[in-house]
């Protein structure tokens, strides 16, 4: 079981995207955007973190910088974008290592992509 | 000495292995000839072959419109196949007779069967069509150009056959022209055995094809990544090179052309301008939105139209005692000014210069864009002189970016609901849940978003049917009080998200107008749509309506973010929307208020806004009553 952060604006993908993650066995907490999820992110710690990349306030990208630059987290991090130009932001997202899946997107290989970050991460340790 | 001391049988070894060397190089020359031809045929037979397929192109009975509007091509290439223009299309050889033969459907068959984006016809499948595995080819070949018939020989393999062939394309009207484009390689293999005979059909062949490479040699030169030596390729590769490098080259000449021209009525205007000396012409000039300058030697500003001189804040007398370097202006006029400066060369002349140039507009909140044309003076004219062409461009570039934004907002809108519709199909399918709420709610989400998308879809092609005007109004008599209820019953859920109260204000009389009912609910969807999206949560939306003199007003009001009047006109426009984060936060394509708007003109009525920032919106929609029907209420 693992402590996932699940960062989405839009709430029927939040839920169904909870209900898998659940399913999975894993405990999901849920951030309406970028914003409240930096809030979750100072309470408590998280094993992965899935975000969407279009969110009021804090967008994906700018959660996935202050991951990685303002709380020096090195966990995994899935970025789901439904963006036209999904090459250009794969290229962005380069330097802080996180995953894009492109929306729309089958929640089952969303959760196998989350079990294989999972097992990687447990590995390194 | 050495030799003479060697027996007998030794010197006639010697002699064998010498008279065995000799056949190698004998026979190493004959097969590399072979080959060497080959390939000089299949370079010779892809240049050829492409000669003919513009001389198609711009005879036009198969040609691309060039505009990579597929379907419209292949619908004229059908069309004119079809239309008796074209009575067939025939390969024939040498001796006139018919090896392949194309009827006008067959020829549309092959319009049908491109798939390139190539601007003139596809050779590929005119290639395929005619020499592909099923027609069984031919393929020696022999070249005759345009400017003289090509003897040259050699074997390419079908030693003994001797056919030159060449495409004829025969149109009813007005007879046939048959270009013969003959490669010039064709067999001669038999007897080859003499090192000088091949040598010298070898030459032979070099030299009647060196025109031909050069022109591919000069092609490929245009072409910066081909690194590949054109005369190994493939029939098929070098077409490709060929038709891309071709294009290139038309399209290079075509600016060419056009510079020339231009350069030339440049010329013309600034003669005309010099000898009219302020007169008729230079008034007429005044006039136009472009701005014109023109300079003439040592860069003196021999004229200034009214435009420029707006732009850059000059007084036109002033601006015309100026040379170049004393000209000093603020904004657009810093940048072009330094601009001109810039390109003119060492030598005092300047060079054509065509670019777009932006800045930063604060009073508009928009960047303005200008277009500006250089172009040097020629004939009888001063060196270092030039025109200078300068237009506000503006509103092209803001409605070319607002289009890449719609398409980019569009869709990341198709694909939300995709992506629900998806992925809760799958939860559906997958069978791990088995909760009868989980499933419900599938079910539920499922319906909803296929209708929105559904909406998004419909929004879309009536955005569509404006724009060609194939839109058609159904009218009939519209109850209003239905159609405002069933508006309101349609977003009630989106509001109950939102916990925004929503109240129909209506009068207890309500008559029908006539109007297309379908149409209307569009009209009332996308302002109802709008005021709950951009109204916070626990907010107010009034729906009201109220009959006048002439005309009945369907107002919809909300108490959300409001829109600054700034932006009232341009709210309306297609694809616009406000630059404010909460507008830009919600989801939206900018077409709602547009197709509004564009619905309600097509009713002969219209469309206004009264909002503040952060004071709400109050969205009045005003429809004419019939002629008949105003009079009675004005009478009552």
């Amino acid at each position: 079981m693992a402590r996932i952060l699940v960062a989405e604006d839009e709430p029927h993908i939040a839920h169904v995207t909870s209900l898998w993650l659940r399913q999975h066995g894993h405990q999901v907490s849920h951030a309406e955007n970028g914003r409240v999820a930096m809030t979750l992110l100072q309470d408590g710690s998280f094993e992965v973190i899935i975000s969407d990349m279009n969110m009021p306030e804090v967008n994906g990208m700018q959660l996935l910088r202050a991951v990685r630059e303002q709380f020096k987290l090195q966990i995994p991090f899935i970025l789901l974008s439904a963006r036209c130009d999904q090459d250009h932001l794969a290229e962005q997202i380069v330097p802080f290592r996180a995953r894009l899946f492109a929306k729309p997107f089958m929640p089952s290989r969303l959760m196998a992509e989350v079990e294989q970050l999972l097992e990687s991460s447990a590995s390194m340790r | 000495m050495f030799v003479d001391d060697l027996p007998a049988r030794h010197g006639l070894s010697l002699v064998a292995i010498f008279l065995l060397g000799l056949l190698a190089v004998v026979f190493t020359a004959v097969v590399e000839t072979r080959r060497e031809a080959a390939r000089q045929a299949d370079v010779a037979f892809s240049y050829a072959f492409r000669l003919l397929a513009n001389r198609l192109a711009e005879e036009n009975p198969l040609a691309s419109t060039g505009d990579g509007r597929k379907e419209q091509r292949l619908r004229e290439l059908t069309e004119f196949a079809a239309s008796g223009a074209v009575t067939s299309l025939r390969v024939l050889d040498s001796t006139r007779r018919v090896l392949v033969s194309l009827k006008p459907d067959e020829i549309g068959q092959i319009a049908a069967e491109t798939t390139s984006e190539d601007r003139s016809l596809s050779t590929d499948a005119l290639l395929e069509f005619l020499f592909g595995p099923r027609r069984q080819p031919v393929f020696v070949m022999r070249i005759a150009s345009s400017g003289g018939s090509v003897e040259a020989r050699a074997d390419a393999g079908e030693i003994g056959v001797d056919g030159a062939y060449f495409l004829e394309a025969q149109r009813s009207n007005g007879g046939a022209w048959n270009d013969s484009f003959r490669l010039p390689v064709t067999t001669s293999g038999v007897g080859l055995v003499i090192m000088g005979a091949l040598l010298a059909v070898y030459h032979n062949m070099r030299r009647q094809l060196r025109g031909t490479l050069r022109v591919a040699d000069q092609l490929r030169s245009r072409k910066d990544r081909i690194t590949e030596d054109l005369s190994t390729l493939r029939i098929t590769d070098a077409l490709d090179i060929v038709a891309t490098t071709w294009n290139q080259l038309i399209d290079a000449a075509r600016g060419w052309l056009s510079t020339v021209q231009q350069t030339s009525a440049t010329d013309e205007l600034a003669r005309a301008l010099q000898q009219s000396g302020g007169g008729t012409l230079a008034e007429a000039l005044h006039a136009i939105p472009e701005g014109m300058m023109l300079l003439t030697q040592e860069v003196r500003i021999e004229y200034v139209n009214a435009t420029i001189c707006r732009l850059f804040c000059w007084k036109m007398e002033e601006a015309r005692q100026w040379t170049l370097p004393e000209a000093r202006a603020q904004g657009i006029g810093e940048a072009v000014l330094k601009i001109v400066r810039e390109s003119l060369q060492p030598d005092g002349t300047y060079p054509s210069r065509s670019e777009t140039i932006e800045l930063a507009d604060e009073k508009n909140r928009e960047k303005s864009c200008y277009r500006l044309n250089l172009f040097p003076l020629q004939r009888g004219h001063a060196p270092g002189s030039c025109f200078l062409f300068l237009r506000d461009v503006s509103q092209q570039v803001r409605a070319d970016r607002a289009r890449e934004d719609f398409v980019a907002q569009v869709t990341h809108e198709l694909r939300t609901p995709l992506t629900n519709i998806r992925a809760y199909a799958e939860t559906l399918a997958s069978g791990m849940f088995d909760d009868p709420k989980v499933i419900t709610d599938c079910y539920n989400v499922i319906t909803k978003e296929t209708r929105r998308l559904s909406r998004l879809v419909e929004d879309i092609l009536s955005v569509s049917q404006l724009e060609v005007g194939s839109i058609e109004l159904h009218m009939d008599q519209v109850d209003l009080r239905s159609l405002l209820n069933d508006g309101v019953r349609d977003v009630r859920g989106l509001a109950d998200e939102k916990n925004i109260d929503i109240q129909l204000a209506l009068p207890a009389k309500l008559e029908s107008i006539r109007a297309d009912r379908d149409k209307l609910a569009v009209v009332v969807n996308n302002l109802l749509g709008n005021a709950i999206k951009y109204t916070p949560k626990e907010g107010n939306v009034v729906v009201g309506c109220q009959v006048a003199a002439q005309s009945v007003v369907i107002t919809v009001k909300d108490n959300g973010i409001g829109i600054d009047p700034a932006d009232h006109a341009r709210v309306f426009e297609k694809f616009q929307r406000g630059n404010d984060p909460e507008v830009t936060n919600e989801p939206g394509t900018g077409i709602g208020l547009y197709t509004a708007r564009e619905i309600v003109r097509r009713h002969g009525g219209d469309i206004e806004v009264i909002s503040e920032k952060r004071a709400g919106s109050t969205f009045m929609v005003r429809l004419p009553l019939p002629e008949s029907r105003a009079s009675s209420v004005t009478r009552s």
